[in-house]
């Protein structure tokens, strides 16, 4: 690691004119403010370990920020810690330690507005209210940062990675836990979030609005308040992620809404209370997802259309799908239901009879919630089975034409 | 012992004829239109049926929107309230409240607008921002 720094300290006094600039204890510049007004552009500041307590530091020069054996940037509870507002900043190597909080402005440890091209990686942030925030930028990194939000009163804390009409951004590797949304894109274009961990949150582990044209894949969001939410969005790509273990009543795997164009792909859904749940969205397609152990693996709101659900496992869920109204304008075909009981005579590997994948008893309990506390009573057994004889209250057009008989190797 | 019981069940009675708003419980509570779980306590919404049932929303974006999908008996029938940009817990009936909308003002779901109880509170509020003040007629119009 020392050798490491030497060479890109070698690299970067080589370059031109830039500088590099030592603070710390042991060094002659004591305070990074101090360090600050010194520097020039593109010169590199490298903060050695100890504690600063400099309230807020403002940053508005193009430089290279690096922390040297994890120093320590207290905000005491009262401060915003880094403002910055120039290209070109890489900062890395530092821990963010109990930044203030105030309710007319977005208190934050690192507030980055109108910039572009910046790196923000392998940072530490405790206590914070909001983690980093990001507005009015482009084309830039955010990764392996490790943020541990307070356990203060939900309404008072803030989200981990915010960012607000930003494009081009790569959020990956970042471990997120205990702030009210994990990760949050308002307005945001052509991203990427990858690899994150995103846990123990206490509204959503992500949080998309209005952000076209990104994808986010190969993350894990658990035990989140109320799981993920994709809303009021278009073409956004969700691949490989894992949603597990989000529970309560309003909690949700995903939450889609009013939400069009997108692929939901090779995600693990696994003991939530709801899998996905999705209002208005159109033209879906969501294949090759495993559902397992959910209370509802699919609610599927009357006003979606135009989704594809195509070779998906459904295993040990309550209830498969769930769905509103009688209207189906959604493609259901070549899934797996461990639910299915039919027969396959000419050994194609698809059942000859359609599977119905709703069942009386989720209708009832989307028109009477509390009604759920009489399932499995020998009444509902008993409704369920003159309900499969004679449909009635079951959409009898939502049904698999063709269910696998062997579930899909995933 | 059974003037007590009477008494008991008149006390339930009354209780559940009670039609005036709810506190949001911010962190649980959902909001009817959007879903998502109330948050900010600077903004909130309440509609309480003719037949006393309760929604909660979590913005003035929502709360049109909810609206505008009712036909107006229903919502005459209504009443509306919003919570006072200062106060989480003071509700205001939805045409009585002085509005201000800007940029400043940043709601969960985008309607960027903030309701006060009074002109004094909204127009110390405006003092150098970029927005404007409104009234619920102009809002209903102009929200999605």
């Amino acid at each position: 690691m020392r050798l490491l720094l030497f060479i890109s300290f070698l690299f970067i006094t080589m370059a031109g004119n830039s500088r590099s600039i030592f603070v710390g204890p042991n060094h002659t510049v004591k305070k990074i403010s101090q360090a600050l007004s010194m520097a020039n552009e593109n010169d590199t500041l490298f903060i050695d370990y100890g504690i600063y307590k400099e309230g807020n530091i403002v940053i508005s020069k193009s430089l290279k920020i690096i922390g040297i054996n994890n120093p320590v940037l207290d905000g005491e509870g009262r401060f915003e810690i880094f403002t910055i507002s120039a290209n070109d900043i890489l900062l890395k190597g530092i821990v963010f330690k109990n930044s203030g909080y105030s309710s007319m402005n977005d208190f934050a440890s690192i507030k980055i507005i109108d910039a572009s091209n910046f790196i923000i990686e392998g940072n530490t942030i405790i206590n914070a209210s909001f983690a980093i925030h990001i507005s009015n930028c482009t084309n830039f990194y955010v990764r392996n940062n490790i943020i541990s939000g307070a356990t203060r009163e939900e309404q008072n804390t803030g989200n981990g990675i915010h960012l607000w009409k930003c494009s081009r951004a790569i959020i990956a590797g970042n471990t997120i836990k205990g702030h009210r949304d994990g990760i949050y894109f308002e307005f945001v274009t052509d991203s990427e979030i990858k690899n994150n961990y995103s846990a123990k949150n206490m509204r959503y582990g992500l949080h998309f609005m209005f952000s076209n044209n990104d994808t986010y894949t190969q993350n894990t969001f658990t035990d989140n308040g109320a799981g993920v939410a994709v809303m009021f969005s278009n073409h956004v790509n969700m691949i490989q992620n894992i949603f597990e273990k989000n529970m309560g009543g309003s909690a949700y795997g995903i939450l889609l809404k009013e939400i069009s164009d997108g692929l939901i792909s090779k995600n693990i859904f696994k003991d939530n209370t709801v899998g996905i749940f999705m209002e208005g969205a159109n033209r879906l397609e969501v294949k090759n997802n495993r559902f397992e152990n959910n209370g509802w693996a699919f609610r599927i709101q009357a006003s979606c259309s135009d989704i594809t659900v195509i070779e998906n496992n459904f295993k040990g869920n309550t209830f498969d799908i769930a769905t509103n109204g009688s209207l189906v304008l959604n493609k259901f075909e070549n899934n797996y239901w461990d639910k299915y009981e039919g027969y396959d005579l000419n050994k194609d590997g698809k059942g000859d009879i359609p599977f119905h994948p709703v069942s009386m008893f989720a209708m009832v309990t989307e028109e009477i919630p509390s009604s759920i506390m009489l399932y499995r009573s020998f009444m509902v057994i008993l409704l369920e089975r003159a309900e499969k004889a004679v449909p009635s209250l079951t959409p009898a057009d939502l049904k698999d034409d063709k269910p696998l008989m062997k579930a899909v190797n995933l | 012992m059974l003037f007590r019981i009477a008494f008991f069940l008149l006390a339930m009675v009354l209780c559940a004829c009670n039609t005036g708003p709810e506190l949001i419980k911010f962190g649980s509570d959902d909001c009817n239109f959007c879903k998502m779980t109330i948050i900010d306590e600077k903004f909130g919404a309440e509609v309480i049926t003719a037949k006393g049932k309760i929604h909660k929303f979590d913005d003035l974006n929502c709360l049109v929107s909810f609206l505008k999908a009712r036909t107006t008996e229903e919502n005459e029938s209504s009443k509306i309230f919003v919570i006072d940009f200062l106060n989480k817990n003071k509700f205001i009936p939805v045409s009585e409240a002085v509005y201000y909308t800007g940029e400043e003002v940043h709601s969960p779901m985008n309607g960027n607008t903030a309701a006060f109880a009074t002109k004094v509170d909204a127009l110390d509020f405006e003092k150098g921002k970029s927005g404007g003040l409104t009234t619920w007629n102009d809002l209903y119009n102009n929200l999605r």
